[in-house]
């Protein structure tokens, strides 16, 4: 099993980056299992995500970066233990802190592979990043891939990605994405590519 | 304030221990937390929790009611939420929703921006035309305090009869 962990702040598209990736694990023959983490009491994603038939596990009223950490231990290990699937996808809170998220992970078990992405809302990132720059600073941190979604309402300018590439880690990779992207099924397979592998990550 | 694991002596499978000398904070003690830093390292994803504008329900509606007719309602429904939650033209957050559908279609709803709601619907969704009944739930999270309050959630959706 590999934990595919999911961030990115509110409403930037970290669901329907999620719906993608299922669609094209699905393609491939793969497995997944999902964990969602609302801080809202009621769960919207989890309804969102039921089309794609792969299991979910709800964490709701809470962020597991801080408040529900051992929840979202718990659940990894069952999931592991009893599904067992190819890909764990973790969809974070908007709020959340990548980097800690990756490291409460991967201290709890070493052996198993964790890959990051940060979703990123090209259209407010300028003025979000400007208002909270450590919130949004620190959802770069810990991933592999910096998804910068919603390129076809705005064009990322330069000044942008050289902040992001900035603020991400050395290796991460900067990858924009449209809706019709996501919807071709390509996106799954570009991803597998940069993490490290053909059609899957060394590991 | 620095502590460690072992100065604690929280085993791998604790739960809380608010009572410990320690911790001055009530805190997830669970699985895997490293106690080897400063505990200020997770202040800020704590404080940033804490100051949250979160409001989520949801809300069971009879029918029948055309679907077109509905996701029109909601497309108001959501502007007039965004209006309220905008700062200087900018959503501090998100606002989203769902529905579904008796038969478990759904149509999930997006708002980022004040001008504009965003819907997907699942595949089952788009051969809809009419719905005997439906859940909506409604989150708003926000990073700033709001003027929405929970009568705003399913303003201009009746519960029962037609729409």
């Amino acid at each position: 099993m590999k934990i595919l962990l999911v961030g990115g702040f509110l409403g930037s598209g970290k669901t329907s980056l999620i719906r993608s990736v299922l669609q094209g694990i699905a393609d491939s023959g793969g497995t997944a299992a999902i964990i969602e983490n609302e801080i809202g009491e009621n769960g919207i994603d989890d309804q969102l995500l039921a089309e794609s038939k792969f299991e979910i596990t709800p964490l709701f009223g809470g962020c597991v970066c801080c408040q529900i950490s051992g929840d979202l231990i718990s659940a990894v290990s069952r999931i592991r233990t009893e599904l067992a699937p190819d890909w764990l996808i973790i969809e974070a809170t908007g709020i959340a802190f990548l980097s800690e998220l990756r490291e409460l992970l991967e201290r709890r078990d070493p052996t198993l592979p964790v890959f990051g992405i940060a979703v990123v809302d090209i259209t407010r990132w300028a003025r979000l990043y400007k208002a909270m720059p450590e919130l949004m600073r620190n959802q770069l941190e810990g991933a592999e891939i910096i998804l910068i979604n919603k390129t076809d309402v705005k064009t990322p300018e330069l000044r942008e990605l050289d902040e992001l590439r900035s603020l991400g880690q050395a290796h991460a990779v900067l990858l924009p994405c449209s809706p019709a992207a996501k919807a071709s099924g390509r996106l799954w397979k570009t991803i597998l590519s940069i993490l490290g592998g053909e059609n899957e990550p060394h590991l | 304030m620095n502590h460690t694991y072992e100065e604690t002596g929280c085993a791998l499978e604790c739960g809380r221990d608010p009572q410990a000398p320690e911790h001055l904070h009530d805190h997830d003690h669970a699985c895997g937390h490293n106690h080897n830093h400063d505990h200020d390292g997770h202040a800020a994803a704590e404080k940033l929790a804490a100051g949250m504008f979160v409001l989520s329900r949801v809300r069971r509606f009879n029918g029948p009611v055309a679907v077109a007719a509905l996701q029109e309602k909601l497309r108001r429904l959501f502007l007039s939420l965004a209006e309220k939650a905008a700062v200087e033209d900018l959503i501090p957050g998100h606002l989203k929703g769902a529905v579904k559908a008796s038969g478990g279609e759904t149509l999930g709803i997006s708002v980022t921006r004040p001008d504009t709601v965003d819907f997907a619907p699942s595949s089952g969704w788009e051969q809809l035309t009419v719905l005997d009944r439906y859940t909506l739930t409604v989150n708003v999270m926000l990073l700033s305090e709001s003027k929405i309050r929970e009568r705003d959630l399913f303003a201009g959706l009746t519960q029962r009869g037609k729409d």
